[in-house]
């Protein structure tokens, strides 16, 4: 992708079933400067948590993904529902009329349309509402993310009344009671009258599944979803987010650190490693056949639930510890710590000196690694 | 007590009274430790894994303490001992422990080399450089430079902290370790790192191992015989080729079936939540979700049968 692409260009290769195209995608968090820094006029230094990422999420498809602890999993889901400003790049997300009708009153009409997607990193904040309702986020912690002192019926009514959403107190009542249904909370009534420390984690997570379908989105941000949920009742969050994907058509970006969830449950995998994407393609690709050498480290470290391996010690390919996003070293980010980079004496310049891009090495599948 | 086995415990109670009730958080529970044995502590969230833990060393943190049972270790009976003889003879030198979620509790104010010398000095009564030395000799083996006993522990990765609290639950050199979620919260990668140390150092300190963790993937790559423990109670152990391939317990048969695979996909799970342990029903205290349950279940409490050539379950269907 090339810096003189306009987002003419960009909007013109999607195809009719994409509905958020992330392009060049940047977003650094300043480092806090002590008064030293300030007086001897240091550079500001930025945690490049997401830099320079682009990938396409199509219509009702769940697109994971996995890395490494600060990778920057959470900085992208939280920009793409706007949440943080981007430092630069383009959010194309694809709006329906009724949207379009409304961003259009709000702004005066001032809002760019490309071929009916919206660019979410040109929205000034002040005009997001409409689009706050398609966008949803679904945070690790569902014990702090309800509050204790509400009913279920009153946590789940308040975003209805903010958004203007049913005309009277019972339809909002009947709203609150399907979505309830949807993700299997059932009997709906008595869930709905309940407080949330009557609920198990696993319950309270699909509450707060519940609570993002309401608004009738067509992206949700699910960030470790099931981090905190028990193994014994992990599968029932899950089971309500496919369905997210199957009953109700919306897409899901699956933020998680565990790639046999994602495999099981994802139609596309993402690979990020300091920032950047070093991987992308199906979540059979990813995990059958990956190809970046981070990857391969990934996926050879998956514990399997298969005791015949107890005495196989096992040979993780990666060296070192974890960079920081600070110091981010030139060339190919992962080159410190790539075996690959020590056994290929031939790609060692480039490594060093080359950022590498995505290519697509076979259909759907894209590597950024000099290697291929 | 014969002489391969490392620890017996026999029907053990360790409760917690707290003003809202008596949490009885480990409920009658026997098993035996053989030595260079790796047995893993497995069940959901609550069900008392860590409070076993703790009590093997006698140490359950306030207002909790051991009800009844024993804990025998050489012949000695843990649970009878008074703190004196505990701190003297047992903690540390004979069984010692990775708390869950000690990394992120490492002093901040203490090099790495200071807190690994204290129980050096407490216990073996070196000097202060004598003890720093004999830390730096551990360290190598958890796969740390020597050189970070002089760093503090915010300069250190999550991954290199825990090295730091295996090396520490090691420097007394003791004959049982428990790990109690020692990788829960890494990375996958520093995950499978932690992993083959583990089953390193157990060859080469010839240490009977007790892992603790909710993961039975994890269980299934490092332990020999696996307990699974449901509300307090211990409902099934084997050994891990036989339980992993025929669980009987409803329960193990459950949670087996929850565990997400790359051999095929598919998401189960086990629905409702345990009793609250302040006031678990009567009977077999998985009735409420065993897709099995039948009278009986809920008048008796289900003993321990054997059904297996290692294995034992405490399910009527057995009896
Ligand atoms: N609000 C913030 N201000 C400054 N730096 C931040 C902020 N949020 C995240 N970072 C930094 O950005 C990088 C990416 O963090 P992020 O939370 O996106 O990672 P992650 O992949 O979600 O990690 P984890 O798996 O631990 O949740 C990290 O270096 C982090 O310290
Ligand atoms: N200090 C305490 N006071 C009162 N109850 C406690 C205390 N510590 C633990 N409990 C209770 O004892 C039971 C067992 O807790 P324990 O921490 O042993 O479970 P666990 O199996 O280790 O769980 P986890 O997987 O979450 O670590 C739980 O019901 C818990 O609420
Ligand atoms: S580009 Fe070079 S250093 Fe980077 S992953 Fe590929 S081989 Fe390794
Ligand atoms: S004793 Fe009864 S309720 Fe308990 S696990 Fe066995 S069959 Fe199920
Ligand atoms: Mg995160
Ligand atoms: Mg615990």
């Amino acid at each position: 992708m090339t810096k003189e692409f306009t987002p003419q260009d960009y909007v013109k290769e999607l195809g009719e079933d994409d509905l958020l195209a992330v392009r060049d995608l940047v977003k650094y968090f300043p480092i806090r400067r002590s008064v030293i820094d300030v007086i001897a006029r240091r550079r500001q230094k930025f945690v490049r948590a997401v830099d320079h990422i682009s990938f396409d999420i199509k219509k009702g498809v769940i697109f994971s993904l996995v890395g490494e602890s600060g990778c920057g999993k959470t900085t992208t889901g939280m920009t793409l529902v706007r949440l943080y400003d981007p430092t630069s790049g383009h959010i194309f997300f694809k709006v329906d009329e009724e949207t379009r009708k409304k961003l259009d009153d709000i702004s005066g009409g001032r809002i760019k349309f490309y071929d009916g997607y919206v660019d979410l990193a040109q929205v000034p904040s002040k005009w997001m509402k409409p689009l706050r309702t398609k966008l949803q986020i679904i945070f690790q912690d569902p014990y702090s993310s309800l509050n204790p002192a509400y009913r279920i019926r009153d946590i789940l009514m308040e975003p209805l009344i903010i958004h203007g959403i049913g005309d009277s107190p019972e339809e909002r009542y009947e709203i609150i009671l399907k979505a309830l249904e949807a993700v299997k909370l059932v009997p709906a009534e008595d869930i709905a009258n309940r407080f949330p420390h009557m609920l198990s984690g696993g319950q309270r997570q699909r509450v707060n599944i519940a609570k993002a379908l309401l608004l009738n989105p067509s992206f949700v941000v699910a960030d470790e979803p099931i981090a905190m949920i028990d193994v014994s009742l992990r599968a029932e969050v899950l089971l309500s987010i496919l369905d997210l994907k199957e009953k109700f058509g919306v897409s899901v970006l699956f933020i998680t650190h565990d790639l046999t969830i994602a495999y099981n449950i994802s139609d596309y995998i993402g690979v990020m490693y300091l920032g950047k994407l070093v991987e992308l393609g199906s979540a059979e690709q990813i995990i059958k056949n990956p190809l970046h050498p981070y990857t391969q480290a990934l996926v050879a470290a998956i514990p399997i639930p298969d005791p015949k391996r107890r005495h196989i010690i096992k040979d993780i390919r990666i060296k070192g510890e974890i960079t920081s996003a600070v110091n981010v070293p030139p060339g190919c980010r992962f080159h410190p710590r790539c075996v690959a980079f020590d056994e290929h004496p031939e790609v060692q310049a480039r490594c060093k000196a080359e950022e590498p891009r995505l290519i697509e090495v076979e259909k759907g599948h894209y590597v950024a690694c000099h290697l291929y | 007590m014969s002489s391969d086995l490392a620890l017996d415990v026999r029907d053990l109670k360790v409760y917690y009274y707290t003003y809202a009730g008596v949490v009885k958080a480990v409920e009658g529970v026997s098993f035996q430790l053989r030595k260079g044995e790796t047995l893993g502590l497995a069940g959901e969230s609550g069900c008392g894994k860590s409070t076993l833990g703790f009590s093997l060393m006698n140490l359950v943190p306030p207002p909790g303490r051991i009800a009844g049972g024993s804990i025998y270790l050489d012949g000695m009976d843990i649970a009878k001992m008074s703190e004196e003889e505990l701190r003297r003879k047992i903690r540390w030198k004979k069984i010692s422990m990775v708390f869950q979620g000690a990394m992120n509790a490492l002093t901040p104010v203490y090099k790495i080399g200071d807190q690994l010398a204290e129980p050096l000095m407490v216990h073996k009564g070196l000097e202060k450089n004598e003890a720093i030395e004999e830390a730096k000799k551990i360290l190598p083996k958890v796969g740390l430079d020597p050189e970070i006993v002089n760093r503090y522990p915010h300069e250190l990765s999550g991954g290199m902290k825990q090295r730091v609290m295996i090396a520490m639950a090691l420097v007394l050199r003791p004959e049982v370790v428990i790990a109690d979620e020692p990788t829960t919260a890494l990375d996958v990668i520093v995950q499978a790192q932690i992993l083959n140390l583990l089953k390193s150092l157990k060859k080469e300190f010839n240490i009977s191992l007790i892992l603790i963790s909710h993961d039975l993937s994890i269980m299934a790559e490092v332990v020999e015989r696996l307990a699974i423990m449901y509300a307090g109670k211990m409902v099934e152990i084997g050994s891990s080729d036989e339980l992993f391939a025929d669980p009987k317990h409803p329960y193990t048969q459950g949670l087996l079936k929850s565990i997400p695979k790359l051999t095929e996909k598919g998401l189960h799970y086990i629905p409702g939540t345990p009793p609250d342990l302040r006031n678990p029903p009567q009977g077999c205290r998985f009735a409420d979700r065993c897709p099995f349950v039948f009278d009986k279940c809920r008048r008796e409490e289900p003993p321990m049968f054997k059904v297996g050539e290692t294995q034992y379950a405490a399910c009527w269907l057995y009896e």
